[in-house]
C-alpha cells in the first residue's frame, strides 16, 4: 500500500505542476503509468470484465487529458480518475443490464455477477476451492463495503474514497471496517 | 452520579473498536484519536493481538485480491502505447478542430461555467424546436373569412366618416403573359359618387399617349366601362365578368369574396407581407381546387394594410387559351371626399336620383354580370326538373336539362303542340338562370327534313348482328304460353261475351301497361341517380335537396305501386301456368337471379340495382305476355322467375324508400321550405 500511496502522491504533484499541450500529454502519460494499474484493477474487481476494464481505464485518462486541455481544475487527480472510472463502469453496466439501473442495484449486480462471466483463464490465479471461497466472501459484502475495500486496496485515502463514492468520511470508515471484518471472517 | 462513574469505568475498561483499529492500520486516525489508540495499545495486550491479527488479515485480503486480478504489468505496457496514440490523435484534433467545435469551445471558454453553457445550449435547442413546430410566418393570425370581413367593415366605416361621400382611387394595372413574356400596364383613375351611384373612370396607358376616358353609370348600364380604347382594361373587364368580380371595384374585398364563394372548392392561405411603403400587410391567397378552364382565375391574392385593413393590392393569375396571364392591380392613391369637393367636371351631367343614405355602400354589379354559384345553378336545374315532373313532362324524356359552362341551365327538347310549348316556357321562365329552348314536334320534323339524307342501315354495324333467339325456340315459347292459356285460362274468363283469346289480350295489355309505367319510373329514378351523385347532393342547398328527395320518393313509390298492381294481376295466371308442371325447367337454362340490394348507404347505388331488376322483370313480362322473344331461358323459366321476383321487388322498393328518407333526413322538415313548396307552379 505504501508504494501505491507514493504513486498517487506523485500523480497529484504532476497534475499541479501546470503546463501546455505537449506538457499535458506528458503529465497524463506519467499519471497513467502511476494510476493505470490501480484503476484497471479496481474496474476488474467491479466486474466490468478485463477487456472492458482496460477500455474504461483508457477512457478515464483521455478524459483527464481533455479536462486539462480545457483548463479545468482538478483538485485531487486520484479521486477524479477513480470517480470517472467508476461512473464509466456504472454507465457500462447500466447499458449492459438496463433492468438494474439504480446505483445500488448496480452494486448488487456487481456482487452477483462475480466472477467475471468471461474471465481470461490464463490470468486467473486462484483456482478451485480457494477461488470459490474468496468469491463467496466478496459476495457477502454490501456494494458500498466492496467499493470501499477495493478503493482502499488501491491506496486511496478515506477522503478520496468519500469523494469517489459521494459519501462521508465517517461512512467510509464504517463500511471499510465492516468489509474487512467480513472478509477476515470468511478467510 | 452513579451513572457517570459507571460510564467512566466502562471507558477505562473498554477495548479499541474494530473501526479504530482499521483506521490505525490505514493511518487514517486523527492526531488525538491516534494518540489515545496508541496509548491504549501500549497497555492492552488484547488489543495488541487484535491489531496484529488485523494487519495480517489485511495482508491476506490484499494478496487474495491481487491474485484474483492477476498481474497487469504486461497489459499496462500495451495500454500505455494505446494511450500515447490516443493522446497524439487528440493533440492533432486540437490543432485543427472542426469549425463547429471551435465555436463551441469559444463559447464555452467565454462563459464562467460549463454548466451555464450547457443550460444555454439546452435553452437554444428548445427554442429552435419550438420554432420548428410553430413557425412564426406560417401561422395565420386570422382566417380568410375574418380578413375579408374586417376589410369590408373598414371600407364601410371609412365611407361613413364623410357625408355625401365620393371615392377617388388611382390604380396601376399590370398584365404579364407567361407565354410571350410581354408586359402591359396602365394607370387607372376611378371616381365614384356614392350619393347618386355613379362611377367615372379614366385610363392612361403606360406610354401616356392618349388618355382614354370612359364613363360608367351603374344605373344606366351595369358593368360597362366604355373603355374600348384601352385593350388592357378590356381584358381586365372580361376577366372580371367571367369570374364575377365587380369591375368598378377592382380592389374590393366584396368582389374578392364573391369570386371566392362562386368556387366549388378552394384552398385559402393567409400570410403576412411587407408593403412597398414600409407598412405591414396581410395577404389572402385563394386557389380554386376545381379544374381550370379558359378565362377562369387560377389563383388570386388580396393584400390589405394591417393597420387599417384597407385593400392595397390584388393579383390574379388567369388561365388563357395557351398560356396564363398575371394581372396585378396596385392602389397608388385612395381618398374618400365630400361629393361637393370633387371637381365639377367629373360628374358634369344631369343628376340621377339620390340614393338613400342607408344604401350608400358599395353595391357590386354581380346580380347582372356575375355568374351564378354552382349551388344556385344546381338549384335552378333541380327546380326545372321538379317543375317538369309536376306537369308529367319529366317522365317522357323528351326534354333535356343540363348546365352549360356559360353559367346557365339549358332546357332543350320537344313537345307535342304549340300550346304545350308556350305553357312550359312560361312555367320555366320563373326559374332563374334558365335558358329555355323548346320545339314542337312539327318544328323538329321540319328541322329533320332540312338535314341531308342519311342511310338508316348504317346505324347498325354490319359486323355486329342483332342478337336473336333461335326461331324454333321462339315459336316453342309462344306455343307453350298459348297452350297453357287454352288449358287453364277459362277460370279467368268473366261472364261477358269476351272470348278466351280476347281475355288473354286484355290481361296481356294491362300487364304490359303496368310494366311500361314501372319502367318509366325506374328510368326516371336512374336518371336522377346519375345526375346527382352523392358528392354533388352534399354541395346542394337544402331547398334543392328537398326537391330531389321528393322526386326520388315519388318515383320510388309509383314504381312500387305499378309493380304491385302488376303482381296482383298476373300472379293468379302465372300460378296456374306453373301449377301445371311449368315449374319444371323446360329448357334447363339457368334462371336469372335478380341482384340483391346491397347494404350501401348511397341511394344512387340502390337505384342502379332497382333499375336492373325492373329491366329483367320487363323482359320476362314481355316474353310471357307480349310475344316478345326471350333473350335467355324459356317461357316456363320466365313464369317461375316472375312468381318469385314480383313479390320480392315490392319489399325492395319499400326498403329503398326508407333508405332515401334516412339519407335526406331533416332536409324537408323546415316549415319555411315546406311552405315554399306550395309556391312552385303546378
Amino acid at each position: 500500500m505504501d508504494a501505491k500511496s507514493h504513486n498517487l502522491i506523485l500523480a497529484r504533484e504532476l497534475l499541479l505542476s501546470g503546463g501546455r499541450t505537449s506538457e499535458h500529454q506528458l503529465k497524463v502519460s506519467k499519471i497513467f503509468e502511476l494510476l493505470w494499474e490501480p484503476v484497471c484493477r479496481y474496474l476488474i474487481l467491479s466486474s466490468v470484465g478485463r477487456a472492458m476494464a482496460e477500455d474504461l481505464a483508457q477512457e478515464a485518462f483521455l478524459r483527464l487529458y481533455s479536462c486539462m486541455e480545457k483548463g479545468q481544475s482538478v483538485d485531487n487527480v486520484n479521486a477524479w480518475v477513480f470517480r470517472v472510472a467508476r461512473n464509466l463502469a456504472v454507465d457500462y453496466l447500466r447499458k449492459k443490464d438496463p433492468l438494474n439501473s439504480a446505483d445500488s442495484e448496480i452494486m448488487e449486480f456487481l456482487t452477483s455477477v462475480l466472477p467475471d462471466p468471461a474471465p481470461d483463464a490464463e490470468q486467473m490465479v486462484l483456482q478451485g476451492e480457494d477461488r470459490e471461497q474468496f468469491e463467496a466472501s466478496l459476495r457477502s459484502l454490501s456494494p458500498q463495503e466492496q467499493q470501499c475495500v477495493f478503493l482502499r486496496l488501491e491506496g486511496l485515502r478515506y477522503a478520496e474514497i468519500a469523494e469517489v463514492l459521494g459519501i462521508s468520511v465517517g461512512n467510509v470508515s464504517t463500511y471499510l471496517s465492516r468489509g474487512i471484518r467480513k472478509l477476515r471472517k470468511r478467510s | 452520579m452513579r451513572r457517570i462513574r459507571y460510564k467512566d469505568l466502562l471507558a477505562r475498561n473498554s477495548h479499541l473498536s474494530y473501526e479504530d483499529l482499521v483506521a490505525l492500520v490505514s493511518d487514517e486516525a486523527s492526531l488525538d484519536a491516534g494518540e489515545k489508540i496508541r496509548k491504549h495499545l501500549d497497555g492492552c495486550w488484547h488489543c495488541q493481538a487484535r491489531h496484529q491479527q488485523l494487519k495480517e488479515s489485511i495482508v491476506e485480503i490484499v494478496q487474495n485480491l491481487n491474485a484474483y486480478v492477476g498481474d497487469l504489468s504486461s497489459r499496462a505496457r500495451i495500454a500505455k502505447c494505446r494511450l500515447d496514440q490516443d493522446l497524439q490523435r487528440l493533440a492533432v484534433e486540437k490543432e485543427s478542430p472542426a469549425p463547429f467545435t471551435q465555436v463551441l469551445e469559444m463559447l464555452e471558454s467565454k462563459l464562467p461555467s460549463r454548466y451555464l453553457f450547457r443550460q444555454l445550449a439546452l435553452v437554444a435547442v428548445c427554442v429552435l424546436a419550438l420554432l420548428a413546430i410553430f413557425p412564426l410566418t406560417s401561422t395565420a393570425p386570422i382566417s380568410a373569412a375574418e380578413l375579408l370581413q374586417r376589410s369590408k367593415q373598414a371600407e364601410q366605416q371609412m365611407m361613413e366618416t364623410v357625408p355625401d361621400p365620393a371615392i377617388h382611387g388611382m390604380f396601376r394595372v399590370t398584365k404579364k403573359s407567361s407565354g410571350s413574356g410581354h408586359e402591359q400596364s396602365m394607370t387607372w383613375e376611378i371616381w365614384e359618387d356614392m350619393v347618386h351611384n355613379r362611377v367615372r373612370n379614366r385610363v392612361e396607358s403606360e406610354e401616356g399617349a392618349s388618355p382614354a376616358e370612359g364613363r360608367l353609370n351603374r344605373l344606366a348600364k351595369v358593368g360597362s366601362l366604355g373603355t374600348d380604347s384601352s385593350p388592357l382594361l378590356t381584358d381586365l373587364q372580361q376577366v372580371c365578368l367571367v369570374n364575377g368580380i365587380d369591375i368598378a371595384h377592382p380592389l374590393s374585398p366584396d368582389g374578392f369574396d364573391n369570386w371566392r364563394h362562386s368556387l366549388r372548392g378552394e384552398r385559402d392561405e393567409v400570410f403576412a407581407t411587407s408593403l412597398a411603403a414600409g407598412d405591414q400587410g396581410m395577404g389572402l391567397r385563394t386557389i380554386p381546387t376545381q379544374a381550370p378552364t379558359e378565362g377562369r382565375i387560377l389563383s388570386a391574392e388580396l393584400i390589405v394594410r394591417s393597420r387599417d385593413w384597407h385593400p392595397v393590392e390584388q393579383r390574379f393569375t388567369v388561365q388563357g387559351a395557351t398560356a396564363t396571364q398575371e394581372y396585378d392591380v396596385v392602389e397608388t392613391a385612395y381618398q374618400v371626399v365630400a361629393l361637393e369637393s370633387a371637381p365639377a367636371s367629373i360628374f358634369a351631367e344631369v343628376m340621377p336620383p339620390v340614393l338613400p343614405a342607408t344604401l350608400r355602400r358599395r353595391m357590386p354589379v354581380i346580380p347582372a354580370v356575375a355568374l351564378p354559384t354552382p349551388q344556385q345553378l344546381d338549384e335552378a336545374e333541380i327546380s326545372a326538373k321538379f317543375a317538369l315532373y309536376r306537369v308529367d313532362e319529366f317522365l317522357r324524356g323528351q326534354i333535356r336539362i343540363a348546365q352549360n359552362p356559360a353559367g346557365s341551365v339549358q332546357i332543350e327538347g320537344m313537345v307535342e303542340t304549340e300550346h304545350r310549348k308556350s305553357e312550359l316556357t312560361s312555367l320555366l321562365a320563373s326559374i332563374p338562370y334558365t335558358a329555355v329552348k323548346l320545339r314542337t314536334s312539327e318544328e323538329a320534323l321540319n328541322d329533320l327534313q332540312a338535314l341531308p339524307d342519311t342511310d338508316s342501315t348504317a346505324l347498325v354495324p354490319a359486323d355486329q348482328p342483332l342478337i336473336q333467339p333461335d326461331g324454333e325456340e321462339v315459336k316453342r315459347n309462344q306455343a307453350w304460353v298459348q297452350s297453357q292459356w287454352n288449358r287453364y285460362g277459362k277460370q279467368f274468363q268473366d261472364n261477358g261475351a269476351n272470348t278466351l283469346d280476347q281475355k288473354m289480350v286484355e290481361i296481356s295489355n294491362q300487364a304490359i301497361a303496368h310494366m311500361r309505367a314501372a319502367s318509366f319510373q325506374a328510368w326516371a329514378l336512374r336518371r336522377l341517380a346519375q345526375d346527382y351523385p352523392r358528392e354533388r347532393v352534399r354541395g346542394m342547398s337544402a331547398w334543392s335537396q328537398l326537391l330531389l328527395e321528393m322526386m326520388v320518393q315519388d318515383h320510388a313509390r309509383l314504381l312500387g305501386v305499378e309493380i304491385g298492381q302488376l303482381n296482383s294481376m298476373v300472379n293468379p295466371v302465372l300460378m296456374s301456368f306453373a301449377a301445371t308442371g311449368g315449374a319444371q325447367k323446360a329448357s334447363g337454362s339457368p334462371s336469372p337471379q335478380l341482384p340483391a340490394l346491397v347494404d350501401d348507404p348511397a341511394w344512387q347505388r340502390q337505384v342502379e340495382l332497382l333499375f336492373q331488376n325492373v329491366d329483367d322483370i320487363n323482359e320476362q313480362v314481355l316474353g310471357v305476355f307480349g310475344n316478345v322473344d326471350l333473350l335467355r331461358g324459356s317461357a316456363e323459366d320466365a313464369v317461375n322467375d316472375l312468381l318469385r321476383q314480383l313479390p320480392k321487388f315490392n319489399g325492395d322498393v319499400q326498403d329503398f324508400e326508407q333508405q332515401v328518407g334516412g339519407e335526406f333526413m331533416g332536409v324537408g322538415e323546415s316549415p319555411a321550405l315546406k311552405s315554399s313548396l306550395e309556391t312552385i307552379p303546378k
